[in-house]
């Protein structure tokens, strides 16, 4: 990735992802956290801190660099589908700047479920070429 | 419990002793050789895990009404490495009225072992 290949608008290459039982205990394993706050009316849904993970194969399928640092965050959350849905996830690049030494990128990231109905949006900051602290 | 909403009350705090899943990623700065050659003390925790203790945060206190119409700003200041405890905590800054569509407002943060803020975030929630 650099400056040149990735100018605002670029879009990023969309997946589909199934939320399925495995994903979502896989997460939970991951953060900590049990599965019961999640289950409404009998059935798991999708925990909100799971959409944040889904920039990654995003960027990284559309992009290549190695040793990038994540550093912020937006999401506006419309719904946490049950287990099982199957997601597209899409989005775009906002804009790279470069802010001490670091070149950042911006991008857009959005979940929908089968219906096509949004589930999440976010913009997520990256640092995709990282000066060394050494 | 009834969740706390008005303006200065606590969250219940959580500690989490982080797991990097990400360590395994070979060349990333997830990598402990990777990240080391860079200048940290080993592999970074991955971002979105750490947000994501915050996320978790939100879960616990608010439950179902965490999962739909709220919204999350969150930065990562520091790195979050794996085995050192951090502590998750969250205060309201704003609370519930009709004037806000009934939204609370919280600010949220996870402070690492020497006790820095590593992460923080404002999250709101319809409640």
């Amino acid at each position: 990735m650099n400056e040149e290949n990735a100018p605002a608008g670029t879009p990023l290459t969309p997946y589909t992802v199934t939320y399925d039982r495995a994903a979502i205990d896989q997460y939970l394993a991951r953060s900590g956290e049990p599965a019961e706050p999640y289950i409404h009316v009998g059935r798991l849904t999708v925990p909100p801190g799971m959409f944040l993970g889904a920039y990654g194969r995003l960027i990284h399928g559309t992009f290549h660099y190695e040793a990038g640092v994540h550093t912020s965050s937006e999401m506006a959350v419309a719904k946490c589908p049950p287990e099982g849905t199957v997601a597209t996830v899409s989005g775009e690049v906002l804009r790279t700047f470069e802010q001490n030494g670091d070149k950042y990128v911006t991008f857009t990231v959005v979940v929908s479920d089968e219906a096509g109905d949004v589930c999440a949006r976010m913009e997520h900051s990256s640092i995709f070429s990282l000066r060394s602290r050494a | 419990m009834p969740a706390p909403m008005a303006v200065d009350s606590q969250l219940p705090p959580l500690k989490i002793l982080p797991v990097n899943s990400a360590s395994e990623s070979k060349g990333s700065i997830h990598d402990d050789e990777k990240a080391r050659a860079m200048g940290y003390k080993g592999g970074l925790v991955p971002g979105v895990t750490v947000l994501g203790y915050m996320s978790r945060l939100m879960q616990e206190t608010f439950g179902a009404r965490w999962q739909s119409g709220s919204t999350f700003h969150g930065r990562l200041r520091r790195p979050v490495y794996e085995g050192a405890e951090v502590a998750v905590e969250g205060t309201v800054v704003e609370a519930p009225a009709p004037g806000n569509d009934n939204t609370v407002t919280v600010e949220l943060k996870v402070v690492d072992a020497d006790g820095v803020v590593a992460a923080f975030a404002q999250a709101t929630c319809r409640v």
